[in-house]
């Protein structure tokens, strides 16, 4: 009978062990402008993913991939698109193991990363990302 | 807003001025002898917030409320109430696909007879909610306090069942701390929701 509610068991572990938890308790604005060749860059989708690094500044730079250090299925938890004039505004909740996220760009069939997002560059919740050329 | 209060409190005066009192109701006091199930609509007209534009229109909303205790006309016990809605602005909430809300809280009616087979029934209801979000392998968890403005309109057609309809204006405070210049936009909520079902109450018409 232990077995039996072992087994039944730990597919539930597993599955809650990838569940990425947000609490609402503190919602943290991000804002900024993305620049191409000079000009405003529009409608690129923008990502938002939690990870796992730990920066050392608050100073927003152009990532690689091998850089960044997140789960194998990383979600985002914020998705959205720049406007006419480049900006992105978003909010995020409190990531329940992580206060460290990084933004993906994309614009066509291209990617970029920026980061990090993090305790050094947040200020009464609240982020301003400055401009980014991607 | 003010016009929601207003034409609740137009509709007490109106309720009252309308019908006479009816003597076996008078000083009359029990427990535990009203009970409303409904179905209907949530999450309409919302104010411009994060959590309104942020979500369409819930269907079915499913309240419950239980009157603990009764003296004259007034009541007070018990709501409940479980809606979901889907998320169709992602930009400040965030990358879900759904919200599922349950509401819980103590609230306080007044009826007044309005002809021998009906009757109005404004009440006051604090709302505690908790929402959970999910999309893919995510979860959002968060709060928020609520207060409740409504009135039903509730038709005899038993002995003690009513058939009801009701209107409620929700004025939400989310339990969220963000930066001062975006509170007012993250964590004022407020709705209307409408909803059908029955009552079943003793000693009322």
């Amino acid at each position: 009978m232990k077995k039996t509610l072992l087994l039944a068991l730990t597919p539930l572990f597993f599955s809650s062990c990838h569940t990425d938890f947000y609490d609402g308790d503190t919602r943290t604005i991000i804002e900024g402008k993305v620049l191409y060749n000079n000009v405003p860059l529009r409608e690129a989708e923008v990502n938002i993913y939690p990870v796992y690094n730990e920066p050392k500044s608050g100073v927003i730079t152009e990532l690689s991939p091998e850089q960044i250090s997140t789960k194998q299925s990383a979600v985002s938890i914020s998705k959205t698109k720049t406007n006419e004039s480049g900006l992105v505004s978003v909010s995020i909740p409190r990531n329940e193991r992580t206060s460290v996220f990084v933004i993906k760009i994309a614009h066509g069939k291209n990617s970029k990363f920026f980061g990090y997002i993090s305790n050094y560059n947040t200020n009464n919740y609240y982020v301003n990302l400055g401009t980014i050329n991607y | 807003m003010q016009k929601i209060i207003f034409f609740l409190f137009a509709s007490i005066t109106f309720a009252s001025n309308a019908q006479t009192e009816h003597k076996e109701s008078a000083h009359n006091i029990s427990f535990v002898n009203t009970f409303q199930f409904t179905i209907g609509f949530s999450n309409l007209i919302p104010n411009k917030s994060m959590m309104g534009e942020a979500h369409s229109e819930a269907f079915p909303s499913i309240t419950a409320r239980l009157g603990v205790f009764t003296y004259n006309r007034f009541t007070i016990g018990l709501n409940a109430g479980f809606h979901n809605m889907g998320v169709k602005n992602m930009q400040y909430f965030g990358y879900f696909d759904n919200t599922s809300v349950i509401t819980l809280g103590p609230y306080m009616s007044y009826y007044q007879p309005l002809t021998a087979n009906s009757l109005f029934e404004p009440y006051i209801s604090y709302d505690y909610a908790k929402y959970t979000s999910k999309y893919l392998d995510k979860e959002l968890d968060f709060e928020s306090d609520g207060l409740g403005l409504g009135i039903d309109y509730q038709h005899k057609i038993g002995n003690r069942a009513y058939v009801t309809f009701g209107l409620k204006y929700s004025f939400n405070k989310m339990r969220t701390e963000t930066h001062p210049n975006w509170e007012k936009y993250m964590n004022n909520y407020n709705f209307m929701s409408v909803k059908i079902g029955f009552t079943f109450s003793k000693n009322r018409l």
